[in-house]
């Protein structure tokens, strides 16, 4: 995109004519296909809420009969699996997509069609996982799918099929999409945007990014063990064979510790913009946020056994794996203080964008705190597999990466549609929300150590745990009425929100220079920086740039190729499902022509 | 082992009345509570857990402090002036970066003790007992006393328990939570290094007689959640005598035929013995001194003095077992054994009638 032309931006006669359907079927526009990651998770947010909502109607008393055990079963797989692969990793994509081309002053991602593709593989393979249940046979094994019970001696139906096969169709997508954005943050950084000036935001992408591109291809293969041993009668996970159930525990969580630091990052990220903002003032530390930042991501790497605690691993591993758990509470509570320390002094307005953020903050500690609890691995023996991991993890994810991306759909949704959301709607669907999940989550802290397991769809009355069940299950329909008031206030405020302008928080970043919403190109001018807060300090050479007479550019046109071809990658996953060997081939030729026709498309 | 007399007293006291407040079951006993250890190992785990607990929550106090004290100090007010622009204070990150790493090292030194502590090796005269886990039933075996049991075992107060724990079929873990921590009860791969090089254990002294209650703690497949197992601490003399009652000797004892004379006075407990051990029963259940030597399910011996049929599935009762006997799936979904009218898990119907499904019921539960 960095080669000249003399296309003449705005002028697109024959893309008007054609419906938004299939405008948005072929875009390759990073922000069109940003609004299409974000519509696509909270969709599946509405699906995986529901099926929370089903599960705590199950538990509200004991020996409840609401829901059958084998359906239970498939709802708290489908939950965990829908609100980590389907909700948390799309919707922080959906931000990376829309703000980080525009934060680095860039036109648009390095790789469009492939950013197109992206999507098109995520949103098919979610389709086809969720698809299972128009079948009664939902994925069951949990979403961290322990072997041997995915064997197909003890999991004979297509449950775990559709469960493999969509998730290594998802995994695909997001490396793809991490290849993408190390590659356009990298590369594609305006002229003086040096690393050590881009915003925190942009920061957390990149760290984001380099986890995804290194932690899925690990899940890949351990899906791949899974596939074999399931389809072709390979026995990496049967005992009876010599193979080690362990090694599924170990590829898992290798992937799965990193990809909790994928699904939290990128909140980071969000409050560390939505705080300075609305503070007056600069972060504090930047230098230490960054490195704090991929410190986390590194020493992540080091951490994953801390959930196979009870696995009996023995006392020297078990030691390693505390030590190096707790070390990482560390950077974490740096950022922690260094966030407090911006507002310190600050000027501090309290809108909802703010609130979720300090919000965050606050519910995000707790679960921190929880989490070094979690560390102490003698008392790790207690807590794991039972509600007060159910707590933790839920402040974590919830507290952290929910509260801070709320907060950050309140802070860019001005910048993406032009118009402010309802504040006074925000405020009230934020208490619901807040509230609602500490109603549902603080209880279960209890809950856990009182001696409740997770993953049960039942439970005795000797446990005398009937009212904290019944506390959460309330917490659960509070928050859920806080996210239908937000779901509200997106969509009225499309219309009747009120305008915003260019900047309209005082923000100090890159992707505030260009109108609400962007043109198509982002900025006439690709600007020049001088610093890290470019519109605080530079701001009158930073919009001659940006509103100037447009220099020659170039952009990509649209495509049908990525959808086509993202058709044939999830269609030859999903014919595998087929019982006879020769299914997957004209999925396979599909995709081939797919390929093809995309390698021989002209791009000018 | 770390030692926190009168400290840490103090915290599980104010511990236990947040536990209180917070659940507002007043009274309601927690019969899988963490908070009451009964063993050694339940306590040293609770001890490292509140000195983690106390410093961590020191934390989030001083956290939540520090963000009130923003809210109210610095909130936005017209015709403030522009915040001063401060981009940072190394000597201050340093101190919190410091300060964070102490309070680490407090908690992890006491921690990695514990790790060391809780697993040591079993004395040379623990009582060893084997844990075998099924889908979705716990299997105990003393070796060395010539028992085998289900769902309830005994061990003796005071002495040494080691429990050498393995899976029949998937991961299970085996959690009875005021005798201690879990641990995952795992098929062991078959291998050169065998089965005992890869079995898990837990070590433990109970310290108070009773009934504990626990559960399996790996979702283990569709009846994970009907998993209940029940640990009876009792005397070392109640142990002996409750070693002896279950022992099996090997020989059968001669069946006390209740013969067809006896007619409609027979005694429903004898006629559903014979019941019992001439129908399909035996291919898969064993009762000590019997005929009955199945090993596929569980080990009924003294079946009627567990508290529960079906390992939690429902009290123990004579119309318990009669439901179970004539579907076990109406009690727990999932479930392995055959019905009298429906297979289940590549086993016939067991063609029990109702007469005949009341009287294996009296007979089992008469078992006590």
């Amino acid at each position: 995109m960095a080669t000249v032309d003399t296309h003449v931006p705005g002028a697109a006669p024959a893309a008007a004519r054609r419906s938004v359907v299939w405008d948005l079927m072929t875009t390759v526009d990073h922000k069109k296909i940003g609004i299409l990651y974000g519509v696509s998770a909270l969709v599946f947010l509405l699906i995986g809420g529901l099926e929370a909502l089903i599960m705590r109607i199950q538990l509200s008393r004991p020996e409840n009969d609401f829901i059958s055990a084998d359906l239970y079963n498939q709802l708290f797989t489908m939950h965990g699996t829908t609100m980590v692969f389907l909700v948390g990793m799309p919707i922080a994509v959906a931000f990376f997509n829309y703000i980080v081309p525009l934060q680095i002053g860039a036109r648009d991602v390095a790789f469009p069609r492939l950013n197109a593709l992206s999507f098109w593989i995520f949103l098919f393979g979610a389709i086809f996982m969720n698809a299972s249940f128009f079948v009664g046979q939902a994925p069951n094994g949990g979403w961290f799918g322990y072997a041997n019970l995915t064997s197909r001696t003890y999991s004979p139906g297509l449950n775990i099929d559709f469960w493999a096969l969509g998730l290594q169709a998802l995994g695909v997508a997001s490396i793809m999409g991490g290849i993408n954005f190390v590659t356009t943050i990298i590369n594609l950084r305006a002229p003086g945007m040096r690393l050590m000036r881009m915003p925190l935001f942009t920061w957390m992408a990149f760290i984001t990014s380099f986890l995804i591109l290194t932690a899925l291809p690990v899940l890949a293969v351990a899906l791949f063990l899974l596939t074999f041993d399931r389809f072709w009668g390979t026995l990496f996970f049967s005992t009876t064979a010599g193979g080690d159930p362990m090694l599924w525990q170990h590829l898992f969580w290798l992937f799965g510790h990193p990809e909790v630091y994928i699904l939290i990052l990128p909140a980071f990220g969000m409050i560390s913009e939505v705080i300075p903002t609305f503070s007056r003032k600069p972060l504090f530390g930047y230098a230490v946020m960054v490195y704090s930042g991929a410190l986390i991501g590194l020493i992540g790497w080091g951490v994953w056994a801390h959930h196979m605690f009870a696995t009996g691993m023995g006392p020297i591993a078990d030691a390693y794996f505390t030590i190096s758990t707790m070390i990482i509470a560390i950077p974490t509570g740096v950022k922690i203080f260094n966030w407090i320390a911006t507002m310190w002094g600050g000027s501090v307005r309290l809108n909802t964008a703010m609130l979720y953020a300090i919000a965050a903050v606050a519910t995000f500690t707790m679960g921190g705190v929880s989490g070094v609890m979690h560390a102490t691995s003698p008392h790790n023996l207690q807590q794991t597999d039972t509600y007060f991991v159910v707590a933790h993890f839920h402040y974590v994810l919830l507290g952290g990466l929910v509260l801070g991306l709320f907060g950050g759909l309140y802070y860019w949704y001005p910048k993406i549609t032009g118009r402010f959301m309802n504040e006074r709607l925000g405020k009230i669907s934020f208490w619901f929300y807040f509230l609602g999940l500490h109603l549902t989550f603080l209880p279960m802290h209890w809950t856990g150590l009182l001696g409740m397991p997770r993953r049960v769809f039942t439970y005795s009355s000797e446990l005398g745990l009937d009212t904290l069940n019944l506390m959460s299950t309330v917490g659960g329909f509070v928050q859920a009425v806080g996210v239908l008031l937000l779901f509200v206030n997106v969509f009225r405020s499309l219309k009747s929100g009120e305008r915003a302008g260019r900047n309209p928080w005082g923000a100090a970043t890159l992707e505030w220079a260009t109108e609400s919403p962007p043109v198509e190109h982002n900025f006439q001018k690709i600007p020049t920086v001088h610093s890290r807060e470019p519109l605080w300090l530079e701001r009158e050479r930073i919009e001659a740039d940006a509103f100037g007479p447009a220099e020659p550019m170039h952009m990509p046109p649209s495509s049908y190729w990525p959808i086509v071809t993202a058709a044939g990658v999830v269609g030859t996953f999903a014919l595998f499902l087929v019982p006879v060997w020769w299914a997957p081939l004209p999925g396979f030729a599909w995709t081939f022509i797919g390929v093809l026709n995309w390698a021989y498309e002209p791009t000018h | 082992m770390p030692h926190f007399p009168t400290s840490w007293r103090r915290w599980h006291g104010a511990l236990l009345l947040a536990v209180g407040l917070a659940a507002c079951t007043g009274g309601t006993e927690f019969a899988q509570t963490t908070f009451h250890p009964v063993s050694d190992f339940a306590d040293a785990l609770n001890r490292v857990f509140i000195n983690t607990f106390g410093w961590t929550i020191g934390i989030l106090v001083l956290v939540l402090v520090l963000l009130v004290a923003v809210l109210v100090r610095f909130r936005e007010r017209p015709g403030a002036p522009h915040p001063r622009q401060i981009h940072g204070n190394t000597r201050l990150e340093i101190l919190w970066t410091v300060i964070p790493a102490v309070i680490v090292t407090f908690i992890a030194v006491p921690t990695v003790q514990a790790v060391f502590t809780t697993q040591r090796r079993p004395a040379a005269d623990a009582l060893e007992i084997e844990v075998i886990g099924h889908q979705w039933w716990w299997e105990f075996r003393y070796a060395a006393e010539g028992v085998v049991t289900a769902n309830q075992f005994y061990i003796p107060v005071g002495r040494e328990v080691h429990l050498r724990m393995t899976s029949a079929d998937v991961i299970h873990s085996f959690w009875v939570p005021r005798l201690g921590g879990k641990r995952d009860v795992m098929p062991v791969p078959r291998g050169a290094e065998g089965v005992a090089a890869r079995a898990n254990h837990i070590v433990f002294v109970a310290s108070e007689p009773g009934r504990f209650r626990g559960q399996c703690a790996e979702y283990c497949g569709e009846a994970h959640a009907i998993m209940a197992l029940f640990s009876v601490a009792v005397s070392s003399d109640e142990y002996a005598a409750w070693i002896e009652s279950m022992r099996d000797t090997g020989a059968a004892a001669a069946p006390a035929e209740p013969g067809p004379a006896q007619g409609v006075q027979s005694n429903p407990v004898a006629e559903g013995r014979q019941i019992f051990l001439s129908k399909t029963c035996i291919a898969c259940h064993a009762i000590a001194n019997t005929t009955a030597r199945g090993i596929i399910g569980p080990n009924l011996t003294r079946f009627g003095s567990r508290p529960t049929v079906g390992a939690g599935a429902a009290p123990m009762s004579q119309e318990n077992v009669e439901q179970w006997i004539r579907s076990p799936q109406s009690l727990k979904a999932g479930a392995l054994m055959p019905g009298a009218q429906a297979a289940a898990a590549g086993f016939p119907p067991t063609g029990l009638t109702d007469d005949e499904i009341r009287k294996v019921a009296a007979y089992l539960v008469s078992l006590r």
